[in-house]
């Protein structure tokens, strides 16, 4: 198959950078390059740093630099594994330069999942985290509830492109004074667990994850830079909680 | 307890207003209007028109 070795490492740079936009390790960027570059038969070498992607390869007997900055996209689950299907249609032969560059061009411009139905599931899922817990109903009511309180709030400052550190301590914040109802209106028998519950949908996970499984692979720089972002948004969200602890007098510091 | 429950309501009630305004903000926004405080005055209303004058 003939591939004009520049488009294809224009395409290659843009998409290592989404699939890192989307949340994917360093490993499955470098496995899904590879397989690609491997069936255009493009030698290139690629450099994965914190905030962009170093792509060289040779061209016309010369050696081109493309670098791409890695898009300040939200994770997604669905983006990374079409874009992971994609990079093994384009394997399997069953797809030329311009088909992938038309299928990657309509997964990026996918839209996210409905906000509604992540807000829902967000607070349901943080009520169970309350029952694995041990909470009682109405700790998991009080925590769905300033769940569902925060996490729109997280939404609203987030589509105003608002920090995203202050996001997380002013709705660590909203959270935990919802939380502290319990405590003040004596509502349940287990209200320390709807106070210790009511903030984890705001743990960044998936960084921290990704942060040690680049860390196996000797992506030091991306390791490291993953999992300062990760902490200093927990240190955020504990500053917040701790502010709505302060600020209703619970004395539990 | 009272300080609490004090405390409590008000910020629920500051997050409730945050609510509210933001709603107001992009509603009037959506209107096409881009101004989100109009002040006005009713003297306005005396400004008479090249005909009357």
């Amino acid at each position: 198959m003939s591939i004009n070795p520049k488009e294809a490492a224009v395409f290659l740079v843009d998409y290592a950078a989404w699939l890192y936009g989307c949340g994917a390790t360093c490993s499955r960027i470098t496995k899904n390059v590879d397989r690609i570059a491997q069936v255009w038969g493009l030698k290139f070498e690629m450099n994965i740093l914190p905030g962009s992607i170093q792509f060289t390869t040779e061209v016309d007997d010369c050696s081109q630099v493309f670098i791409k900055k890695t898009p300040a996209t939200g994770i997604s689950f669905y983006k990374n594994t079409q874009l992971s299907k994609l990079s093994w249609g384009i394997a399997d032969g069953k797809m030329s330069l311009n088909d992938a560059k038309e299928a990657f061009r309509k997964i990026i411009t996918a839209p996210f999942t409905n906000k509604w139905v992540v807000l829902v599931l967000a607070s349901l899922a943080n009520l169970g985290f309350c029952r694995i817990f041990g909470g009682d109903a109405i700790a998991m009511g009080i925590v769905f509830i300033a769940t569902l309180a925060g996490f729109r709030l997280k939404q609203i400052l987030i589509e105003e492109h608002m920090d995203h550190k202050l996001v997380f301590l002013i709705c660590a914040f909203f959270s935990s004074v919802i939380a502290t109802s319990g405590y003040i209106f004596h509502l349940g028998d287990k209200p320390e667990v709807a106070l210790g519950t009511c903030v984890l949908y705001l743990i960044p996970g998936i960084p921290y994850i990704n942060s040690i499984s680049d860390l196996l692979v000797g992506e030091y720089l991306v390791a490291f830079s993953r999992f300062m972002n990760a902490l200093l948004l927990t240190f955020c969200l504990s500053v917040g909680l701790a502010c709505g602890i302060l600020l209703m007098n619970l004395q539990l510091f | 307890m009272d300080n609490q429950v004090a405390m409590w309501s008000l910020v629920m009630m500051v997050m409730v207003a945050m609510f509210i305004i933001r709603s107001a903000v992009n509603a009037r926004r959506g209107h096409g209007n881009h101004k989100l405080f109009e002040m006005g005055d009713e003297f306005s209303m005396y400004d008479l028109g090249e005909d009357e004058l």
